[in-house]
């Protein structure tokens, strides 16, 4: 009993150590980028991985739902995406677990099938379920109008007492570049899910509209909430496509404010305006609670709660209003005064016609 | 039957430069600025109401429709998405017939900026230009040649030749695209985009044509016009549409007034005496040749066969009598 | 030695209006005025005009400097924008015919004669002056060649150098440089400056007075007419000479009592008098001997298509920006462009107007006057017939001069012509009905 209650203690004081470390190593989180073709080539033992990676006091990892996942190191994942990806009604989402962005594993679900809810802009709830597709987890969701989805998933699990609730969640959009034909007020309004104990929801800009504008430089609100109302003073996390990671509390609001970073420097003749990075919001939030599932009791809560995104080179990077303007100011000014002298040369009289040996 | 007389009268007698002031201002006002209202005209409109006016605009101009279009890869290009091509070349169709090339005279936004770009110069007292023969017969091409580039550049992009970068390739030329924008304080246009060499060179040229516009249409009215693609589509559908530009020869004296006052120079108003349909590929149908002549019933503006606008002595005198005496 | 024959009986000199010129003037206009029934009251004003400048010499009064003109192509406007006047010189008296013929080839064109034979003379009538300067537009050779002619009279002549070939755009530009440097020559000439707002006033005038000439045209239309041609042609020469603003109110003054007949539906001639087309050599007072024969014997000249009527006055200018240089070219055009006049190499345009003229007037038939020794209209005459030929008009050819002699000829051939015009149209009629 005392080592139980010493375990406890020595893992919620760890807690608070190692939150902002390992905990996030194990994230779950839902990703529209596909993963790489060569994944074929499944390497095993997804668990033995991950208990190699981290603390022994299993207490403050939670554990893959699965254990017969597959994943793949190796393979590079391609984050780009070519143009007017956003602009079609269905879109594909994989899971990821694990906050290394560039290489966190796919992962898959075992044990039945998985329910996904998708929430649309009137607030309207449907469940999907998932599939899988070369021992990966995925979906394929359909989008019926254009505009923002909502789409979570939770996964519970019971280890070592506590019941680790992970809540991975992902916004989709079907995109459209008319301004007309969407409800600008109805795209701009958050969609909260009150049923979830953890939820980040991430605050548009003010003319986003229906596309996907987010650019490196932009400063991005994300709110926490719990079952819908918002929390005060709870750490968000960042972590972006590069490794940099960045922690802030909420405030009274509960809105956190994080300003996407630069990420890309590439070399300048290989500069692609619709480079894609992505970033992880992630909120983990721990409870005292006492309950059972399936049978396996636990006394504390872990709500695991993620939300990715994707933003793009701000276009700071590669447009430039001086050029635009001395460019036209050049033609106006020279050719201006190339009219002016071509209109003068009426005042020479009658020497249009020529002749000479050639004609 | 008197008040219809009298109806016509009053219209042919009209102080036609401004009446064709105020409804240039009413056409600007409506598609440069009708979203403000919830007017939305669709995306198929036969004049350059500019779809980067993202905001404000009262409706697209169809040639970006028409590039989007173009621009699909081959399959999709000629499967049964061409359908909605076919659309929407119906409705471009449908909205052009009514006002025949009147949409480049009366309603285009950018013409009438080029008219108010042309006021400015008279107000300051500067004389226009006027292409030689040779250089009216050389350029004239130009249109044509923009047209089928607007048609084979995107269908390069669809057949994976071109980058996707050179998609809206006549958007990125158009001096709309910069120059509309700005009456919604939107210079975003203005800029010149690094991220790739095509969007380098495009924007680069957009910026020239658009530094050429502004000094070609302060020295030459409706400059832009003569080199427009738009106009040259009209053209192909010009004959099957309800609003004509008529002329009688037997009564033409060949006094010229017509080709005075044309802003694109188009002679054939003037000389030719055999044609009944005397529109040319640049006429604009701003009917300021109707308004100049003198001669009754020699020229005329008929929709759907009936004259709605005819030439009349009593309308000239009238019309030349203001000039005289105070200058509009 | 005194020769006795050097002792002349000196002839004492007699005043104008009393001299044989001035009767061969009275007995025109006597013959205007009371051989006819029914004038109208405004032209009591023209009558009494032509009475006091032709018939009694008196002067012609005029504003700043004068300029003569010897051709409708000199442009009166920018004459009137520098503040001079213009006045046309071409003459149609006898007597000068006469004058003229000392000097001048025998087979000259009457209208020339008489010019240089009036600018030859010590008196010249109309009373005008001595012209400050001659513009002479090279148009027909006669007129070419009396240019160095009227210098060496010791007047100050202006070659307006007119081009020949209509169409091509090279004329245009030759024209336009030609009346832009006729604006720099009267600048030099007068000492002022061309000013819009001079420019404006003298476009405000001519315009004004080609507005009162349209309307006068239209009343012409009615069948059956509500004026005779005699009166219309009266009216045209008076501008020759006349003030134009003066000129300008009377015509308007014309047409208001012309709006009354019309309502009152009244009738100048009788309902069936053949409608005529009068074309050709101008008839300029008092040489209106061709339309005066036609009216006398029962027809009425309802439009013609000659320079000192029609042409003069129909053309109107239009002007795209009222700037001094665009009025300057847009009067040049105007000028050149719609001139039927045959000293040009082609006449499509001349018969497209005479058979618009014979379509809106309802004329019956044409009379086209060729001036012997007028070799343009001579020539034209062919093709001109050709067009009337094919389009079923009947047309009478007519060659003369100034001198009274033919005119019991003509006299005949005018009746003749007319009562074939008046059977043919009795005929149609039958066989329409």
């Amino acid at each position: 009993m005392s080592s139980k209650i010493l375990n406890t203690v020595m893992g919620m004081s760890l807690l608070a150590l190692a939150s902002t470390n390992a905990a996030y190593a194990e994230l779950l989180w839902l990703t529209e980028t596909a993963p790489p073709k060569s994944s074929a080539t499944q390497v095993a033992d997804h668990a033995a991985h991950h208990h190699a990676m981290h603390t022994p006091t299993a207490a403050v990892s939670s554990t893959v739902v699965t254990d017969s996942g597959k994943h793949d190191h190796t393979g590079m994942i391609v984050l780009d995406e070519t143009p007017g990806k956003d602009h079609r009604p269905s879109k594909q989402v994989w899971l990821r677990r694990g906050d290394d962005i560039k290489k966190s594993p796919f992962a898959a679900l075992d044990g039945g099938v998985a329910y996904l809810t998708l929430i649309d802009q009137a607030g309207k709830k449907s469940v999907v379920e998932a599939g899988q597709e070369n021992g990966l987890f995925t979906l394929k969701a359909e989008m019926p109008e254009v505009g923002f989805y909502e789409t979570y998933l939770e996964q519970r699990s019971v280890k070592e007492g506590r019941l680790l609730v992970e809540l991975p969640k992902i916004e989709l959009l079907w995109a459209s570049c008319q301004p007309k034909e969407i409800d600008e007020e109805a795209v701009a309004k958050p969609i909260i899910n009150d049923a979830l104990a953890l939820e980040l929801v991430r605050i548009h800009k003010e003319d986003e509209g229906c596309m996907n504008r987010l650019v490196s430089g932009d400063v991005v609100n994300f709110q926490v909430l719990s079952y819908g109302k918002p929390i005060a003073g709870f750490p968000v996390s960042m972590v972006t496509q590069e490794g940099w990671r960045n922690t802030q509390p909420s405030d009274a609001s509960g809105t956190v404010a994080f300003t996407m970073i630069r990420e890309y420097f590439p070399n300048w003749l290989e500069f692609k305006k619709y480079h894609t990075d992505v970033f992880l919001v992630s909120a983990v939030m721990d409870k005292q609670e006492a309950g059972a599932l399936n049978g396996q009791p636990y006394i504390s809560v872990r709500y695991e709660a993620t939300l990715p995104g994707k933003y793009r080179p701000s276009p700071h990077d590669y447009r430039s209003y001086a050029w635009g303007l001395g460019i036209s100011f050049f033609v106006i000014v020279f050719g201006g005064l190339a009219v002016y002298l071509y209109r003068r040369r009426r005042l020479k009289p009658y020497k249009e016609e020529r002749v000479d040996d050639k004609s | 039957m008197t008040n219809l007389e009298d109806i016509r009268t009053a219209v042919n007698n009209v102080q036609f430069n401004r009446f064709r002031f105020w409804l240039q201002i009413f056409f600007f006002a409506l598609l440069v600025y009708g979203g403000y209202l919830g007017i939305e005209l669709g995306k198929h409109l036969p004049t350059f109401a500019c779809g980067y006016n993202k905001e404000l605009r009262g409706g697209m101009c169809f040639l970006m429709p028409l590039q989007h279009w173009m621009e699909w890869p081959w399959e999709k290009l000629f499967s049964a998405a061409a359908l909605t091509i076919l659309y929407g070349f119906t409705i471009f169709f449908l909205w052009f017939i009514a006002l025949n090339r009147g949409w480049c005279g009366f309603a285009c936004p950018v013409g009438t900026i080029q008219d108010w770009i042309t006021s400015l110069r008279r107000w300051t007292g500067i004389r226009y230009s006027r292409y030689s023969e040779g250089q009216y017969k050389g350029l004239g091409i130009i249109k044509w040649v923009l047209l089928a580039l607007m048609f084979l550049i995107p269908l390069g992009i669809g057949g994976g030749w071109f980058t996707h970068d050179l998609k809206s390739p006549f958007c990125m030329i158009c001096p709309g695209r910069t120059v509309v924008p700005l009456f919604g304080l939107d210079v975003s246009q203005w800029s010149i985009d690094f991220s790739s060499r095509t969007n380098m060179i495009m924007t680069s040229l957009g910026l020239l044509v658009t530094g050429l516009f502004f000094i070609g249409a302060f020295v030459k009215k409706r400059f832009f016009c003569f080199y427009c693609p738009m106009g040259a589509l009209h053209y192909l559908f010009s004959k099957a549409a309800l609003l004509r530009l008529n002329k009688e020869g037997a009564k033409c004296t060949r006094c010229g007034d017509c080709y005075r006052v044309c802003d694109l120079q188009i002679k054939e108003i003037a000389d030719d005496i055999q044609n009944k349909n005397i529109m040319t590929d640049d006429c604009i149908m701003c009917l300021k040749c109707v308004a100049a002549c003198p001669e009754p019933g020699a020229l005329k503006a008929t929709f759907a066969g009936i004259p709605i606008f005819e030439a009349t002595e009593a309308g000239f005198i009238t019309r030349m009598n203001k000039g005289r005496t105070d200058d509009k | 030695m005194t020769n006795e024959t050097s002792k002349v009986i000196p002839i004492q000199s007699i005043p104008y209006s009393r001299s044989r010129q001035a009767g061969e003037s009275q007995d025109v206009l006597d013959h205007i005025i009371d051989d006819f029934h029914d004038n109208p009251e405004s032209m009591q004003y023209f009558y009494d005009l032509f009475r006091s400048v032709y018939c009694h010499g008196e002067e012609v009064k005029h504003e700043g400097m004068l300029v003569g003109t010897t051709c409708i192509q000199a442009p009166e406007e920018l004459i009137y924008a520098f503040g001079a006047t213009p006045m046309r010189l071409c003459n149609g008296s006898y007597h000068y015919d006469q004058k003229g013929a000392e000097f001048m080839p025998s087979k000259s064109c009457s209208l020339v004669k008489a010019t240089l034979g009036m600018l030859n003379s010590d008196n010249v009538i109309p009373k005008i002056g001595k012209p400050d300067m001659i513009v002479n537009p090279t148009t027909c050779d006669q007129k070419k060649k009396s240019s160095s002619m009227m210098g060496d009279m010791g007047y100050k002549v202006y070659d307006l150098e007119f081009p020949n070939v209509k169409e091509s755009e090279a004329s245009r530009q030759y024209w336009q440089r030609s009346v832009r440097q006729f604006a720099t020559e009267l600048r030099q000439l007068t000492g002022r400056k061309l000013t819009k707002k001079g420019l404006q006033a003298a476009f405000n005038k001519t315009g004004r007075a080609q507005a009162a000439f349209r309307k006068l045209h239209s009343y012409r239309l009615l069948s059956p007419s509500i004026i005779l041609g005699k009166d219309i042609f009266l009216v045209t020469n008076a501008y020759f000479f006349d003030d134009i603003t003066r000129w300008t109110e009377k015509v308007e003054a014309l047409n208001v009592e012309l709006e009354a007949r019309k309502q009152a539906g009244f009738k100048a001639v009788q309902s069936k008098a053949p409608r005529v087309l009068f074309t050709g050599s101008p008839p300029i007072f008092p040489n209106l001997k061709l339309p005066l024969l036609i009216e006398e014997a029962g027809g009425v000249v309802v439009a013609d298509e000659s320079c000192s009527a029609n042409r003069m006055l129909y053309d109107m200018t239009a002007v795209d920006e009222w700037m001094v240089n665009d009025m300057v070219d847009s009067l040049a055009d105007k000028y050149l462009k719609p001139c039927t006049c045959p000293i040009f190499t082609k006449n499509e345009d001349r018969k497209r107007r005479l058979l618009d003229l014979v379509k809106s007037f309802n004329a019956d038939g044409v009379v086209y006057q060729a001036f012997s020794g007028c070799q343009v209209y001579e020539m034209e005459y062919r093709s001109v017939a050709e067009a009337f030929n094919q389009a079923g008009i009947p047309m009478l050819y007519v060659e003369t001069d100034y001198s009274p002699d033919d005119k019991g000829q003509l006299s005949t051939r005018i009746e003749a012509f007319l009562e074939s015009m008046k059977n043919r149209k009795k005929q149609k009629q039958r066989a329409a009905g």
